[in-house]
């Protein structure tokens, strides 16, 4: 035997340790947080307070008629909006979960699309429809939708709204569906209880925990809807972020803005625990049965209704984003390519615009920023969480806060906030990535997380006997099949800071704005010329992110044929 | 003299007692199987060893020094685990360079290492394959490769045959003891089979609700198992406490204590031999023999014989008194 077995081993060390310190993993996390977020949020609380005590008078404005009604139809439109995203995704649930069909697939990356497009993309996009002028909006203004009129603004909210949520909506009601026995219904069915019937008292209690979920996460992303609401409401409809926004950018009252960002938080955080324990109640394992169906093998009825569905949503979802296109190559209603032209142009030559390639330029410098900020921070902060220790399951719930806390309001803390030592950074160009980072790196825990938790234990024991250390196993095992989810993460991160528009609009600097501020203002300036660039530079936006989510969506299969 | 030494070994999970005081030797060159039911505390108690959990109480002593502050990183101890644990995102190779990467060797040392252990495990040309392409015996094979490829001073296999199916067993069961013997470590094997622990192990140790009840050579264990639980889990069955024909056996042996009657005991009338009326249940065939059960005076007893007896025919049966054996309790 050529086997040199007798190698001889070096002196055995003293040191026990067998795991890397994966609690103190969360330290970088946590000083990211305390200042970025606590410190900002912090700020912002105080000043409201403190000015409500010291001089009430700089409040008097929350008396009059006009902020409990903005807060009202903060309230209402977010809570109607849930409902009409809700009725709308519940169809397309059943027949997700229960069906499967030719281009199933990609009706599900279509419908998803949206979810990662920039607010002010969509809400450029709906301007064109409400556009009796343009290709599209002629034809829905002869259909009668968004005709010109009073209500005009809030229709266009709330379309924009659930054209937003309909996928995550589709997403979580559908695959919690797809868990449920079909046998549940059919002994329903048996027992002599119509379809309604089998329906209203068996799946949709057994549902109520998803729908509940999703609902109340729509709820609170449109509860803290900015640039939609910003873009297409106009002065007629405001709600708390673009009346925090005001406040603290034009009137200058800041106290005012502390005051309605503290009643944002108290709303935004309540929800999000209620929501919590509901997506609890929807992780637990139901039955792992999957009964799917080709849609061809469906009755007659459904099938239609099925088909009739599929279609039209799919028409619905494309027609605002096909209208941007096509108005981008239509400046002033003749076919053109100018307007992608003019993306290179500062047409006034003034210091505060920039040529919209300039701006793009800046946005994918943040972005790239960003991901390298908020790749890390996951990683570390989902180590952590993986652990399951009691420290872990209490940090969990806080560390997701930042994803779903008002963008408008961390904007607001960071101006206030860290305009003096020892974070002084109000001029620096890092505090864009750094707010684009804080909001990305909860995206980036909860891919890497369920990647972690099927990476099995003893992958690292047997790492670890063949004499791997504590860093040497996470380097060598951990990190290479966390590569993937890791990648996923990091695509996530780059495609919210591309089109991060609430907190970003606070703290960029005006000579240096990123594509979706860029957009802003020229939607809202006059002038063909602006349009035309807003169109051009809108449509280059949607189509950089939609690439970003088709390798994310490519990337993601790839990562479950693995495991 | 024993290399590996532990010593008064416990361990509870959440008060439940998993080890009550293991002690245990392995011996240089010797293969030992630690056999027993599952939950018997045979994983724990590797994984002790191995450096994976730590005992409550005890010492593991390795050639005279403490392992109880080596990680297991640093005992260098082989652990081949029970569903192999291969990387998946390492091919054929890599996973077996993999500790030997860690040496720190250089690429053409590991390259020529990796292949002499391929050729040891029978799988010369697969080094390039993917680990997900390949079949449990191959996996299995892997596995052993890369365990042994850090020329470890101990090496550890639980369950090692656990995940293949029957007809390859007996065959690579066999071959791993031979290929443990060609390096000439010693290993400790984990197994809940105990045909497994008799075909490859030198010594056997019975492990039982955190207990070692016996530790000898198979041979040595199944002529004389201590006591009862060894004895029918090594699948001496017939096992007479009380009743009847436990009276009648001190009667006529003058003997006392619990009685176990081997399979091959019934056999033609005789002088010494004690003869009773008995009832004929089935007969399986064995293949080699017949395995009959019977029931003579209230108890049910098995035995292993050349031809059927008629089923539900009443007849004498006499039992040599030197296959009478009585145990401890």
């Amino acid at each position: 035997m050529d086997l040199p077995l007798d190698a001889t081993h070096g002196e055995l060390s003293m040191n026990a340790a067998r795991n890397i310190p994966r609690t103190w993993l969360v330290l970088p996390v946590a000083l990211f947080l305390a200042a970025f977020y606590v410190y900002p949020l912090w700020e912002v609380l105080s000043l409201g307070l403190g000015q409500a005590v010291k001089d009430v008078s700089t409040l008097a404005p929350l008396l009059s008629s006009y902020y409990p009604r903005v807060v009202f139809f903060t309230f209402w439109q977010a809570v109607i909006s849930s409902i009409l995203t809700l009725g709308a995704a519940l169809p397309g649930a059943y027949v997700l979960a229960r069906h499967d069909f030719a281009g199933k697939s990609l009706f599900e990356t279509l419908v998803t699309i949206p979810f990662v497009l920039p607010t002010v993309v969509v809400a450029a996009a709906f301007r064109t429809l409400a556009d009796p002028d343009t290709l599209l909006g002629s034809l829905a203004s002869h259909l009668g939708i968004f005709t010109d009129g009073e209500q005009q603004g809030l229709y266009l909210i709330l379309a924009a709204h659930v054209f937003f949520n309909f996928s995550l909506a589709l997403r979580i009601i559908g695959s919690f569906w797809a868990r449920l026995h079909p046998a549940m219904t059919e002994s329903a069915r048996m027992a002599g209880a119509t379809p309604w019937q089998a329906f209203r008292t068996v799946t949709l209690p057994l549902l109520s925990p998803a729908i509940a979920a999703a609902g109340l996460l729509v709820f609170i992303f449109c509860f803290s809807s900015f640039g939609v609401v910003l873009l297409l409401g106009g002065y007629r409809y405001s709600t708390l972020e673009v009346e925090i926004y005001r406040q603290a950018a034009h009137v200058f009252n800041l106290p005012l803005a502390a005051v309605l960002s503290i009643i944002q938080l108290l709303v935004t955080w309540g929800a999000m625990r209620v929501q919590s324990r509901f997506q609890e109640r929807c992780t637990r394992p139901l039955s792992p049965v999957t009964n799917i169906v080709p849609l061809t093998r469906a009755a007659r009825t459904p099938r239609l209704l099925a088909r009739g569905y599929l279609t039209a949503v799919s028409l619905v979802l494309v027609a605002p984003l096909l209208s941007l296109a096509l108005e981008s190559l239509r400046p002033d209603q003749a076919w053109s390519l100018a307007a992608y032209a003019g993306l290179f142009e500062n047409p006034r030559g003034s210091v505060f615009h920039v040529p919209p390639m300039a701006a793009m330029g800046n946005s994918l410098l943040y972005a790239l920023a960003a991901t390298l900020m908020a790749v890390p921070l996951g990683l570390c902060a989902a180590t952590f969480v993986h652990t399951r220790s009691r420290l872990a399951r209490i940090l969990d719930p806080l560390l997701m806060l930042p994803m779903t806390t008002s963008a408008v309001t961390l904007g607001f803390g960071f101006i206030i906030a860290l305009d003096q030592p020892p974070l002084h950074l109000r001029s620096s160009w890092v505090l864009v990535p750094i707010a684009h980072a804080l909001v990305a790196f909860p995206f980036v825990l909860r891919t890497v997380l369920p990647a972690l938790s099927a990476v099995p234990a003893e992958l690292r024991e047997a790492a670890s006997t063949l004499g791997a250390g504590p860093w040497k196993v996470w380097a060598s095992i951990d990190l290479p099949l966390l590569s993937r989810a890791t990648l996923l993460g990091a695509l996530y991160s780059f495609v919210i800071s591309l089109g991060e528009f609430g907190a970003t609009i606070f703290i960029a600097r005006p000579h240096t704005p990123t594509l979706p501020m860029a957009i802003y203002r020229n939607l809202s300036l006059p002038g063909s010329q602006n349009h035309a660039q807003a169109m051009a530079s809108a449509t280059l936006l949607m189509v950089l992110c939609a690439l970003c989510f088709l390798m994310l969506e490519r990337c993601k299969k790839r990562m479950w044929g693995d495991f | 003299m024993a290399l590996l030494h532990a010593r008064g070994i416990s361990k509870a999970f959440d008060g439940h007692v998993a080890l009550h005081g293991i002690d245990l030797n392995v011996d240089e060159s010797e293969i030992l199987a630690l056999l027993g039911p599952s939950g018997c505390g045979k994983t724990t108690l590797l994984r002790i060893i191995a450096g994976l959990e730590t005992p409550d109480a005890g010492d593991i002593l390795f050639a005279g020094s403490d392992m109880k502050r080596v990680p297991a990183h640093r005992r260098h101890f082989g652990l081949m685990f029970q569903d192999y644990a291969l990387f998946p995102h390492l091919n054929v190779r890599e996973n077996i360079a993999y500790g030997l990467t860690l040496q720190r060797l250089g690429k053409k040392e590991i390259d020529k290492r990796v292949d002499a252990l391929l050729e040891l495990v029978n799988l010369a040309g697969f080094a390039e394959r993917a680990v997900t392409e390949l079949s449990g015996g191959e996996r299995q094979r892997v596995a052993l490769a890369r365990s042994l490829a850090p020329s470890p001073r101990l090496l550890m296999l639980d369950e090692p045959l656990a995940a293949l199916d029957r007809a390859l067993r007996d065959h690579l069961g066999l071959e791993i003891r031979n290929i443990i013997k060609k390096v000439g470590i010693p290993a400790i094997l984990v197994t809940h089979d105990q045909s497994e622990a008799f075909a490859m192990a030198d010594r056997v140790a019975v492990l039982d609700r955190g207990r070692i009840l016996q530790c000898d050579t198979p041979a040595a264990l199944y002529a004389r198992p201590a006591n009862a639980a060894v004895a029918s889990f090594i699948g001496l069955g017939n096992v007479i406490r009380e009743g009847e024909l436990h009276a009648k056996l001190c009667a006529r042996t003058g003997r006392s204590g619990i009685f176990l009657i081997r399979p091959d005991a019934a056999c033609a009338e005789g002088g010494k031999n004690i003869c009773l009326d008995a009832r004929v249940c089935e007969n399986v065939f064995r293949g080699q023999h017949y395995q009959t059960r019977v029931e003579i005076l209230g108890a049910e007893l098995v035995f292993r014989l050349d031809s059927p007896l008629p089923a539900g025919s009443r007849l004498t049966i006499c039992l040599d008194e030197a296959k009478i054996q009585t145990l401890g309790s």
